[in-house]
Order: C-alpha cells, then structure tokens, then sequence
C-alpha cells in the first residue's frame, strides 16, 4: 500500500517535473528586433545599413534602415543571432554571430546597431 | 444448397454492411458531379484522416465494453480544450505546447470520465442517451469556467484571449502556435501531396494499442462485460470497475484526439469546437460499419474516408447539380445526424429480433 503511494507521488512529480520542462522549451518569446538609431547610457549607436538577422539558424527576418519588425523566439535557453549588414545589391558585407539570453519576459528589444557596434547591452526590457 | 447458402451469406453481408455501401454508392454517384480532382480529393482525405481518426478511435474501448457509442466522448474534448486555452495564454508552441495541453487535460478528463462512468453505471441499459445528456451539462459547466472563471479565478494574462469586460475568454482562439506542428513534423511530399506523417504515425501507435489492449487481461474482462454483465460478475469480473475504466480510457483520449484535431485545424472555436466532435466522430464510425455493439478498426479508417469524402464532394457536386452548394450542406448535415439514426435503429430492430428468437427457442418453437 505504501509502495503504490510512493508510486504514484513519484508518478505525479515527474509529469510535474516533464510540464516544467516542456514550458521551458517550448514557451515562445516575442521580441522587438530595431535598426534604428538608438542611444544607450548616453551612447548612440548609428544604423549601419539595411540588415539580414537569422536567429539560430533558421528564423530570418530582413530589416531596412531606420525599421522594426518581431521575431518569436522558441525556449528560455540560448539563441544564437546572426547579422549580416547587406549593400545595395542585398549582398552580406560584414557578418557578426553572437549567443544571449532572453529576460524572460515578453517585449524584449533587441538594437542591430548597438550589437554591431560591439555594445554588451544590444538586448534589454523595453521600459 | 451450396447455392442457397452463397445467397444468403451474400444478403447477410449486404444487411450488415447497408450503411458504407450506401455512402460507396452515393460517393460513386457524387464524386464525377462535383468535378474534383482525384490529387485534391487524395490531398483532403489525407489531412481528413489524420484529424479525425484518434477521436474515432477513442469511441471503440467503450463499444468492446458494451456501452455503446460513447456520446459522453465530448467531455474529453472539452478537457482537451481547456489545455489548449491554457497552453496559448502562456505561448507554449509547437509540440511542447501539444504535450503540455495533454498533460493539462489528463486529470480534466480522468475526473470528468470517472464522473461519466459512475454515472453510466448507474444507468445501465440506456448509456447512450445518458451520456449524450451527460453533455450537454457539462457543456454548462465548461461555459461557465471558460466564460466566467477564465481570467477571473484563473489568470490570463493574454489581451488577445480575453474579452473585452476582462474576463471570459473570446469566442475563437488562434492556435498559430501549434497549427500542423505535429502533422508535418516529418515533412513529406509525394507527387505534390503533403503527407501528415507526424499524426498518422501517433494514430497507428494508438490502433496498436488497441489491439493490444484487447488482449491484456482488461481488455478480455471488458469482452466479457460486454457479452454480458450477469455471467461477467459471475466469473469475478468487477463489471461497474470495468465499465468505469472503460469510459474513463475513453474520454481522456477523446481529450487527446480533440488536441490532434484542433492542431490540425488551427483555430479553437471556444464554445462549439466540442459540440459536433461526438456527432461527426459517431457517425463517421457507423458509416464505417460499425453497429452500437461491434467496432473495429477498420470501421473506424472506412468510415473517416466515406464519411468525410462525402463532406467534401457534397456541396459541391449539391452545386452543379441543381446550381445551390446550400443543399449539399443540408445533406451532409442530413447525412450525419441520419446515419446515427439508421443505425440506432437497425441495433434495435436486431436486438428485439434477437430477443424474439431466444424467446422461442426457450418455449422450443424454433
């Protein structure tokens, strides 16, 4: 009798523990992803030119001067962000790769320019 | 005499089988008319099986118990519903979030099928027209969570699921994140034609369940039970344990076949999605063959194709014969509530005849 409701305790807290973990990866972020001028901690990061973004390796999103779109990001875990600043025939010119994390709550911002500036602060809450 | 009895086994299959070959007939008949193409029908009744199956499929452990067509079935889907509400206000999406609304609705259907079974215990003899009332009053109950409790007791959080008065939860919920994500989840095209790979293969583990369990020891109690309950509790069997068990597997994979159905159509439609899915799954199992007391698997795959073939063909082939696709939609919705009719009363006609015939052998007249 005490080893079935040891069972069934342990049963409950594994589909406890499997909810948690399919929340975690599968919880979809919405994020703001900018080319525009943005000052950060009194710095201004100036647009670069029309960019190209995958995120990890498969979302794309193309982005012109001076405009915004979303981007829905899968999991709490990393994502990796690939940037490529396109000239006038939509060919990549410079390239950057970098991994971050999410905040973890929704209406995260994330600055192309300030992540091609080398900035560490190219994501954030919007406030 | 070898003639004679060719005869007659030709009109005993004829007689058991009156529902499909009157939609084969009707198919033969409707097809030509509605000017299809055959890879646009092939596409449809590909995608229509996949949707359907599993919740066809969970009406048959009910049957081997001998209670019939499983009308209670909808408490399952609405349990199935609530998950997949839940799973789009905390954006889950793909298949984590499926699994999520199925882990969610699990304890909802375990509760609402151990409700049905006990009360269908209760009403032993006429199951199915208690369970279909049984319903409609949870239909009550779910509208008043989903349109009260929602948002109030338990918190949404998503502007776009609530109503405007900030609480209840709108009249249909996107379900973007989760459309086709277990359908397509190994992508295959065969000459044009998108194969739902991903569902056909949980649809073919669930019918080996099936046939497995029919074989465990439950599943041979549940025969038993369904032959006949007296000689059942005779032989040991616990049949009100059985029967509730029965109704209990029932609803908790109508709740998972209500998930499979909605991720394929993309949308939830709060407060009908649940309505018509034990209509149309009943139906589409009795156009298969299926009688009230004998289902198989191959009436549940039969009827999905015959049945929805029809859906489709209907309307159009309504329009080019007598320029209105309206009267195809009649008779398609003719169509599902009759054949639900036919065969509720072919089952009885049989049973009374059946009782006619044991009478006589008792007083030795046959």
């Amino acid at each position: 009798m005490k080893k079935r409701l040891l069972m069934q305790i342990g049963l409950v807290l594994l589909i406890i523990i499997v909810s948690v973990f399919l929340y975690r990866i599968g919880k979809g972020f919405q994020i703001i992803v900018e080319n525009k001028n943005n000052a950060l901690d009194g710095i201004t990061f100036e647009v670069q030119g029309p960019v190209r973004v995958i995120f990890d390796d498969k979302d794309k999103l193309e982005l012109k001067e001076n405009s915004a779109d979303l981007a829905l990001l899968i999991g709490y875990g990393e994502h990796k962000i690939k940037v490529e600043v396109l000239d006038a025939e939509g060919n990549a010119i410079k390239s950057i790769e970098k991994t971050f994390k999410l905040s973890g709550k929704e209406g995260d911002l994330l600055s192309i320019p300030a992540l091609l500036s080398g900035s560490e602060r190219y994501i954030f809450k919007r406030e | 005499m070898k003639k004679r009895e060719a005869a007659f086994n030709l009109k005993r299959f004829l007689m058991a089988n009156i529902v499909p070959i009157i939609f084969i007939l009707l198919s033969v008949f409707a097809i030509p008319i509605s000017q299809f193409s055959a890879s646009y029908l092939i596409q449809e009744m590909l995608i229509r099986l996949a949707r359907n199956s599993f919740l066809v499929l969970s009406l048959l452990i009910p049957i081997i118990a001998g209670m019939g067509l499983n009308f209670g079935m909808v408490l399952g889907a609405m349990a199935g519903q609530i998950g997949l509400i839940l799973i789009s206000d905390w954006k889950v999406i793909g298949l984590p979030g499926m699994a999520l609304a199925a882990i969610i609705s699990t304890p909802l259907a375990i509760a609402l099928g151990w409700m049905c079974g006990a009360i269908l215990n209760r009403a032993k003899g006429r199951e199915m027209v208690t369970s279909y009332i049984l319903g409609f009053f949870v239909n009550g109950l779910y509208q008043l969570v989903v349109l009260y409790f929602f948002g109030y007791l338990i918190p949404i959080r998503s502007p776009e699921l609530v109503l405007s008065r900030g609480y209840g939860i709108r009249n249909a919920v996107n379900l973007l994140g989760i459309r086709n994500c277990l359908d397509y989840c190994i992508p295959l095209t065969i000459h044009g034609i998108r194969i739902p790979l991903g569902t056909f293969i949980v649809t073919a583990i669930f019918s080996f369940f099936i046939i497995w369990f029919r074989r465990t020891k439950l599943g041979q109690d549940m025969r038993a039970v369904g032959q006949d309950m007296e000689v059942a509790r005779s032989a040991g069997i616990p049949v009100e344990r059985t029967r509730l068990i029965s109704i209990l597997i029932s609803t908790v994979l109508a709740a998972y076949g209500q998930i499979i159905f909605l991720q394929n159509i993309g949308t939830l439609n709060t407060y009908n999605s649940h309505e018509q899915a034990g209509m149309f799954a009943i139906a589409a199992l009795l156009v298969g063959g299926a009688s009230v007391a004998k289902a198989t698997l191959p009436n549940v795959f039969v009827g999905v194709i015959l049945f929805h073939l029809m859906f489709v063909v209907s309307p159009m082939a309504g329009k080019y014969l007598i320029g209105q696709a309206q009267l195809g939609e009649y008779f398609r919705v003719f169509v599902s509530y009759g054949v639900v009719a036919l065969a509720l009363v072919i089952y009885e006609w049989r049973r009374a005849r059946e009782r006619a015939y044991a009478r006589r052998m008792f007083r030795g007249e046959a």
